[in-house]
Parts: structure tokens; C-alpha cells; sequence
């Protein structure tokens, strides 16, 4: 059974209890004065035409002295037609009551003691009465029943309508929406579940999307890689079918030698840089002071670039952070830049290496995914010069290994900033 | 003669298939990306395109999509292997799905089935000899020649590869299937029936410590 349903059922009847109780109640006390009333009207007129045969036959009585029971006879006839009426019969010990009469009687005065006046008041009608109210009260009931059912049917929905509400986007997030939201302005006690679902459904859209991102990035990561390692695979083992069973002519066969051997170079290039990046990500890393110019002098040999010291050490595995450096001065270079420069400095509780270029710089589009391993900004030059694109992630896994991280700032046709993030430890 | 466009973003793959192509006799032409493809596509008229799907710009599958219209029929060959790509692949109306690294064999033997497939039989001729390959007859000058079944799978797989060697093991492989059991001397014995009933020694040549291929120039 629905709530509503229980809803309804439980007001209709404590609804229909407390006016059946009440009317009830009502019409019993209204019946009974009624009864009083005719009671006390019946008892009057007794009263009074008992007083007037009481006091006719008592002054006879006085002027005769002698009792004549014909004369009373007579006087108690003539109230019987006088008074006596369809419901009301007057009488010499006649009446009895039967329950759906009044009846009243009493003696005369002595001598008169043996007569005794009855009164007999037949009030049937009061009783069809009773019995006609009774019948208006079922219909009258029932009519009420109906009206409130309407009412009642009418309030519930509208209260119970933010539930439907509710369900009906429960039911959508079941079905895969993550968007679905609960929109109900109620302030009642629904607003609160709804508020709580909503806050829920959006830490949950979160993480699934999270997941979702998580699976489409490993899944990239999966393609790229096989694309990395199978295309130089399919050319060495095509060029060297190719010298086995075709006979090439010398420069063929020349083209066919060159290839096998930079796709075997390539290939060998991959795993170096695949293997560096899982001794990062794996292994410890001996971090001391390094000197900035120890360090600045190592990349000045290796490209030309401009060096800016502000700072004096910084605390890091040297190996690895110029290696890092060297990899973002070729990526530098590839941007086609030609002026590169670089700034150690501070940043708060880090020590900051700068490295700002004038190359092509990136696009946001481009900026959210260098850091993917087998990104390439430009697919083509970056692989003329035997890049795999896994440059920028292998950076990210030396700042990671150290407790730091990179930041990048880049405009389009204006150049890139990289900042090197490395924990200070000489607070 | 059937041309081919080989689409692929790698100069030394499309070095690669392309050299082949043309050791086997076919026409083509090669395209580094989607979007130059797409122009040749239109303005030239292809039997065939080989695509390779990880292409910058256009991917293979949306180029695949785009020229659909023009009934061309395409090979993927890609390094993505799973089956979701495969089944994408082939939900563009690709015929065939080939994944990298490849035997160049079995890529002509591919493009042979799909061109067949498409265009119907083509007869070979080497020489003199005319190879009827629907019929399976053999004709020489116009007089036929009868061959055994396996002398004309023999034939026919050395002409299909023509101007390419063939190991004794792959002979041995595509003739008599990869559960034959015999000796790799089987093939010789074959190659010197095919050689004496066709006149073919000049053409048949031995490739020292190898195999046979059949040369056509």
C-alpha cells in the first residue's frame, strides 16, 4: 500500500470516527430534550385537568355532602371528550404504559380515594422521528465521507508530490543519469533528503566521472603504447622480409637497411625513457644540496641558454633534475624557440627553477595533456627527432619523486613557462 | 592495373608497404595524414585504400566514414588490436583489419582477397603462360596445360607473389596448409614438375639456402 494510500485511510477514519461520535452525541442529547420537553408539557396538562376534576368534584362534594361516584363518572367523561384527542386519553385506571407513551396517574381527594385519574400520552411520532434522523444521519454520513475522501485525496498529493519527485530522480540515477537532481522547494521535511541526495549525487557524478577518466586515460595510454612499440616493430620486421625475399636494387635495399636500423633505435630509445620513468616512480632518490651554478653551468655546456641565480642551493637528486631541465630545453627547442631562459629562485616553502621560452607556446587544449606520457604537441617534428612523447611525464614523475611539482603557463605564439617546484629544506 | 592509396603518418611504414606494392606489380600512391588523403581520395580514382587509423588530423575511422560513399574498399592496418577498435573498424565498412607488426605475405595475400572480392577474378600472365584463376586452368600460347591440384596452387601462389622469394616453409605453408607434415623436399619436387610442364626454368629461380620465386620482367 502506498503512503498515500495509508495516508488517506487513517484520516478518513479518525475524520469519520470523531463526527460520528459527535453528531451522535448531538442528536442524543437534542432527542432527549425533546423527550424532557414533551414530558413536562404532558405532565402539565395532566396537572391541570387533574386540579379541575379534583376541585368540580370536591365543591359538589362540599354543597352535597355525600359522595356520588355517577356524578364523578360523568365529570371524568366529559375531560375524557373534552381533552381526550387522537394521542391523549384520559381515563379511570385504564392506561398502562408501553414504552412509547407517557402515562401519568393519580387519585382523587378522599372521599374520592378509590378514582384514580390516568393520563395516557402516545408520542409514536417522536419515535419515527428518531428513527427518520437516524436514516438522514447514515446518508448524511456518507455524503461526508465522499466530500472529505475528495479533500483528503486532493491535500495528500499535494503533500506527497515532492516524494514523487524524489523517486522519480532516484530513479533516473539509477538508470546511469548522473546528472539527475532532485528539484523540490518544499521546506519541509523532504527538502533536507533532497539536499542530502542532491550533494550526494554530485560527489558521486565526481567520482564516477573520475573513474571514467581514470579508464579512458589508461586506455589511451594503452593504444599509444602499442602504437609506439608495434609501428617500429612492423617496420623492422618488414624491411628485413623485404631484403630477404625481394631483390632490391641497391638503393632500395640501402633505404630498407636505414630503416630497420632507426626503427631499432627508436625502439631502443622507447624502453630507455619507459624504463627511466618506473626507476623514478619506484625507487628512492638521493636528494642533497645541490649548487645552482653547479647546475646552471651543466645545461650552459648542453644549449645555449640565459641563467638567472637567485638562490644558492637547491635540494634535490642532481642527475635527475638536470636531466629534467635538459628535457625541457629540447622541448624548448622544439617549440622552435630561440631565446631560453632560466631562473632559480623562491616560492614560499619551495625552491623554484623557472624555465620561460619565446617558442609557439600551446593552447589550453594542448596545455591539459602534455603531461600525459605519449603526448605530442607536434606528432611530426617531435618524431623526426626521435621524441615519444614521453618527455613532460617522466619530468612530472622526477618532481613527484622529490615531493614537488610542476606548474605551466603558456600562450600561443608567445612562449611557455615551466616552474619547477622542490621542497626547501634549509627552513 | 589496380592503384592503391596507403595511408599512413609513419614515412618509414609507408616506405614499407609501398615498396612491396610495387614488387608486386601495383600502382599507389601515399598520403601522410587524413586530411590529404581525403583531397586525393576525391580527386583521383582508387581501387583500394590501406589505412592506418592513428593519423593526425582525421583518425582512419573518421575518414573510413567520410569516403564510404565512394564504395572504395579499405583495409585498416593499425597497431590497435582490441577488439572493440577491430569491431569500430569494421563498423565502418572496412573488409579487412590488419594489425601491426605484419607479414608483407599475408598483406598481399589480404589485398589480393579483397581485390578479388570486390573486382572478380583477374588472370595472371607471366610470359607466355595465361593463368585463368576462376576457372583454374593454365594456358600456354593458347593451348592449355593441365596441372594436379597442387601444381596449380603451386602456380598460383608463386604468381600471386611474383618478384617475391618465397621460403620453403611458407610454400610448404600456404600450398599444403600449416598441418602438412611433409618434408620441405616436397616443394622441391613441385617446383621441378611446374618448371619442366610450363618451361618456366628461367622464370622459377632458386634463392640459395631459401626458397623459389617467380620472376616476372
Amino acid at each position: 500500500m502506498t503512503f498515500r494510500m495509508k495516508l488517506i485511510i487513517s484520516m478518513l477514519a479518525v475524520f469519520i470516527i470523531a463526527f460520528d461520535i459527535s453528531v451522535l452525541l448531538f442528536v442524543e442529547r437534542g432527542q432527549s430534550m425533546v423527550l424532557e420537553a414533551r414530558e413536562n408539557a404532558a405532565a402539565d396538562e395532566f396537572s391541570s385537568i387533574y386540579n379541575s376534576i379534583d376541585s368540580l368534584i370536591m365543591e359538589t362534594y362540599t354543597q352535597s355532602g355525600s359522595k356520588d361516584m355517577d356524578f364523578c363518572q360523568g365529570i371524568v367523561n366529559m375531560y375524557k371528550t373534552l381533552y381526550g384527542s387522537g394521542n391523549t386519553v384520559i381515563g379511570i385506571e385504564k392506561g398502562r404504559y408501553t414504552g412509547k407513551n407517557i402515562y401519568i396517574s393519580k387519585a382523587l381527594t378522599a372521599p374520592y380515594n378509590d378514582v384514580v385519574i390516568s393520563y395516557e400520552k402516545d408520542i409514536s411520532d417522536f419515535y419515527s422521528m428518531q428513527r427518520e434522523w437516524k436514516r438522514l444521519f447514515v446518508i448524511v454520513n456518507f455524503v461526508f465521507a465522499g466530500i472529505l475522501f475528495a479533500l483528503i485525496y486532493a491535500i495528500t498529493s499535494y503533500l506527497t508530490r515532492p516524494l514523487n519527485v524524489i523517486t522519480r530522480a532516484l530513479s533516473d540515477f539509477r538508470k546511469g543519469d548522473y546528472g539527475s537532481r532532485i528539484n523540490i522547494n518544499s521546506r519541509d521535511e523532504f527538502q533536507p533528503i533532497a539536499d542530502e541526495f542532491n550533494s550526494m549525487a554530485e560527489t558521486i557524478g565526481k567520482n564516477i566521472e573520475e573513474i571514467e577518466n581514470n579508464a579512458e586515460e589508461k586506455e589511451m595510454l594503452v593504444r599509444n603504447m602499442a602504437h609506439e612499440l608495434r609501428n617500429p616493430l612492423a617496420g623492422i620486421q618488414g624491411f628485413s622480409e623485404y631484403l630477404m625475399s625481394c631483390e632490391p636494387n641497391d638503393e632500395d635495399r640501402h633505404k630498407a637497411l636505414g630503416y630497420i636500423n632507426s626503427e631499432a633505435i627508436r625502439l631502443s630509445a622507447l624502453s630507455n625513457k619507459i624504463l627511466n620513468m618506473g626507476i623514478t616512480e619506484n625507487s628512492e632518490i638521493s636528494i642533497e644540496a645541490v649548487s645552482t651554478q653547479e647546475i646552471g653551468r651543466a645545461i650552459a655546456e648542453y644549449a645555449s641558454v640565459d641563467l638567472k641565480y637567485k638562490i644558492d642551493k637547491i635540494f634535490c637528486d642532481r642527475i635527475l633534475i638536470t636531466d629534467m631541465l635538459f628535457n625541457m630545453v629540447d622541448n624548448s627547442h622544439n617549440a622552435g624557440a630561440n631565446h631560453i631562459e632560466i631562473i632559480f629562485d623562491k616560492a614560499e616553502d619551495y625552491c623554484r627553477i623557472s624555465v620561460i621560452d619565446n617558442g609557439e607556446g600551446m593552447d589550453e587544449k594542448e596545455l591539459k595533456q602534455i603531461f600525459r606520457p605519449f603526448y605530442r604537441v607536434n606528432k611530426d617534428r617531435s618524431r623526426e627527432k626521435g621524441g615519444a612523447g614521453l618527455g613532460l611525464s617522466y619530468c612530472e614523475s622526477i618532481a613527484r619523486a622529490h615531493g614537488g611539482y610542476i606548474e605551466v603557463y603558456s600562450e600561443k605564439g608567445k612562449g611557455t613557462e615551466f616552474m619547477i617546484f622542490l621542497p626547501d629544506f634549509n627552513k | 592495373m589496380y592503384k592503391i592509396l596507403v595511408v599512413e603518418d609513419e614515412k618509414s611504414l609507408n616506405d614499407l608497404i609501398t615498396m612491396n606494392l610495387e614488387v608486386a606489380g601495383y600502382d599507389y600512391d601515399k598520403a601522410y595524414n587524413g586530411s590529404d588523403a581525403l583531397d586525393m581520395i576525391y580527386e583521383n580514382k582508387y581501387n583500394l585504400l590501406l589505412l592506418d587509423v592513428m593519423l593526425p588530423g582525421i583518425d582512419g575511422f573518421e575518414l573510413a566514414q567520410r569516403v564510404r560513399h565512394t564504395d572504395i574498399p579499405i583495409i585498416f592496418i593499425t597497431a590497435l588490436d582490441s577488439l572493440p577498435d577491430k569491431i569500430k573498424g569494421f563498423n565502418t565498412g572496412a573488409w579487412d583489419y590488419i594489425v601491426k607488426p605484419f607479414e608483407v605475405l599475408e598483406l598481399l595475400a589480404r589485398i589480393n582477397s579483397v581485390l578479388r572480392n570486390k573486382y572478380g577474378y583477374e588472370n595472371i600472365q607471366i610470359g607466355d603462360i595465361d593463368i585463368h584463376t576462376k576457372e583454374r586452368r593454365v594456358f600456354r600460347e593458347n593451348a592449355e596445360i593441365i596441372l594436379t591440384r597442387t601444381e596449380y596452387d603451386l602456380l598460383e601462389t608463386l604468381a600471386l607473389n611474383k618478384n617475391i622469394a618465397l621460403s620453403r616453409e611458407k610454400l610448404l605453408q600456404l600450398v599444403w596448409g600449416y598441418d602438412y607434415e611433409g618434408d620441405t623436399r616436397t616443394v622441391d619436387v613441385y617446383i621441378q614438375k611446374l618448371r619442366k610442364k610450363l618451361s618456366l626454368e628461367n622464370n622459377i629461380t632458386t634463392v640459395y639456402k631459401y626458397g623459389y620465386r617467380l620472376e616476372d620482367k
